[in-house]
């Protein structure tokens, strides 16, 4: 998937991809790809600003935690609950988008 | 230095103090948990590491973004500039793009249309279809509908203004030709695009396409993922973030109290007043005419502060029937007095709360509950109870 395309879904992605359980940016990249079987490239250039942005908008929360295997501490995202009410917004727009979209070009739904 | 400090460096040039630290750390945290599954893999250690810096990619990238998240936001920035263009004076002022404004030639908006019944509850649709079903029926029903929907109400924007003056503001437009009206729009910092969909109240002039003042506050009020607020009485400042338009001209004038009363009727409509959570109608009354004041309220407040005054006029004296239910007002203060045309005359009947309004409305009694009305985003405009108890009545000439 191009850039371009990525970008205007890139919110939506990692909010979601924390929903369920806190992660760190190694764990959020490994999710994305394995869900989409690869389909989303997420590279770090584009994954850490994106993640700071999301932080300052008050959606998610970063926290450092020290991770079993020792060495330095690794940064860990968590869901807050306007992030929530944000991921629920976004996940209805691009449902209605993506409605859309299909009613356009048909094929199956 | 080392490999992974080098890149640490140049992965957070341009941030500095506690930003560039905080995003070391994480970043080395990152490189580290790379390095670790690579070594599980049976890579050595030096290996290992310019395997996970390759795969993080280019340390100038990470700076670029990082560095647009964290360098001073945009708004804050043009707030400073703002600053800086009030003492520059108009001239500087000036510079803020202008959007042209227009009657609407056709004022459709009191002409009525079957389509509304179907938004109406039972009990509205039954009283206007008895109305509508008597003699001259519909011609009262269109004269109430314009005596409480004053001309400024229908004042138009020209559209290509509008996208001129969104661009300039950083605000990046996509159209969806043919719809005149449908836009696509990026804020800066933002991934998505949303809709501003001006397109069902785009009315053709010439050869210019407008766009209702009133629909493009309420649907900037959903879109704007940014505060929206405006600045200025007559031919007033819309600020959306850092974006500055200066809505209407001398010649067609655009009035800020009947945007606020947009954006009021819409979040009124979608977030109602209620008693013990039973809600309430409160739909626009109209613009308050100062010459035909009937009340006066003593307010402890300077001019140009806003205030929402609640009445129950419509349902105390002889409603016509599929009418609106409470009515509200936007009124602002003069002299530290606010006027309406609605007359109280006991002290009584300006009221506590929601609760003592429709009591007194049961027991035929005229009365008013008064808000003072924040202005700063009009994406949540907010009312503050202002308790009757605490307000004077003061004698009318």
């Amino acid at each position: 998937m191009d850039a371009q395309q990525l970008k205007g879904h890139l919110d939506l992605l990692l909010l979601a991809s924390l929903e369920h359980a806190p992660r760190y940016g190694g764990q959020i990249i490994a999710d994305v790809q394995a869900a989409t079987d690869g389909y989303f490239n997420l590279r770090e250039g584009t994954l850490y600003p994106a993640l700071h942005r999301l932080e300052k908008a008050g959606w998610i929360r970063g926290e450092f935690q020290l991770l079993p295997r020792g060495g330095s501490p690794v940064k860990v995202y968590t869901l807050t609950s306007s992030g929530q009410e944000e991921l629920r917004a976004q996940r209805a727009a691009f449902e209605r988008f993506s409605g859309a979209v299909r009613g356009i070009i048909g094929g199956g739904a | 230095m080392n490999e992974t400090e080098r890149y640490l460096r140049r992965a957070t040039h341009g941030l500095s103090g506690q930003a560039r630290r905080d995003a070391q750390l994480e970043l080395r945290g990152a490189i580290e948990d790379k390095i670790w599954r690579l070594t599980l893999l049976g890579l050595p250690e030096a290996e290992a590491t310019q395997a996970a810096l390759r795969d993080l990619g280019n340390p100038h990238t990470i700076a670029r973004g990082l560095t647009r998240v964290h360098t001073v936001p945009r708004a804050a920035l043009a707030a400073v500039l703002a600053g800086v263009a009030t003492l520059l004076g108009v001239q500087a002022l000036a510079q803020v793009p202008v959007v042209q404004a227009a009657r609407d030639p056709s004022d459709r908006f009191c002409v009525y249309d079957e389509a509304v019944l179907k938004e109406m509850t039972p009990a509205r649709q039954a009283a206007l279809l008895a109305q509508l079903a008597r003699p001259g029926g519909r011609a009262q029903l269109e004269a109430d509908c314009r005596a409480t929907s004053p001309a400024p109400r229908t004042v138009l924007l020209r559209l290509s203004d509008l996208i001129a003056a969104l661009v300039r503001g950083n605000i990046g437009v996509r159209t969806l030709p043919p719809l005149d009206g449908f836009l696509y729009l990026t804020f800066a910092g933002e991934g998505a695009e949303r809709t501003l969909d001006l397109s069902a109240y785009s009315i053709p002039i010439g050869k210019d396409t407008y766009v209702q003042t009133w629909s493009l506050i309420n649907h900037l009020r959903s879109a704007s993922p940014v505060p929206v607020r405006l600045i200025g009485e007559v031919n007033p400042l819309l600020e959306i973030g850092a974006a500055r338009l200066q809505l209407g001209t001398p010649e067609a004038p655009v009035l800020a109290m009947d945007l606020y009363a947009a954006a009021l009727a819409d979040q009124l409509h979608s977030n109602p007043l209620s008693v013990l959570g039973k809600p309430i109608t409160v739909d626009w009354g109209g613009m308050e005419d100062p010459a035909s004041a009937r009340t006066r309220i003593a307010v402890n407040a300077p001019d140009d502060v806003l205030f929402v005054l609640v009445t129950n006029e419509w349902l105390i004296g002889t409603p016509s029937p599929g009418g609106p239910g409470y009515l509200f007002r936007v009124l602002r203060a003069r002299r530290g007095q606010l006027a309406t045309s609605y007359q109280v005359k006991k002290q009584q009947g300006l009221v506590d709360t929601v609760s003592d309004l429709v009591n007194a409305t049961e027991q035929r009694q005229k009365a008013m509950l008064l808000y003072r009305l924040d202005p700063r985003d009009l994406r949540e405009v907010k009312l503050i109870p202002v308790p009757g108890s605490q307000l004077t009545l003061q004698p009318t000439p």
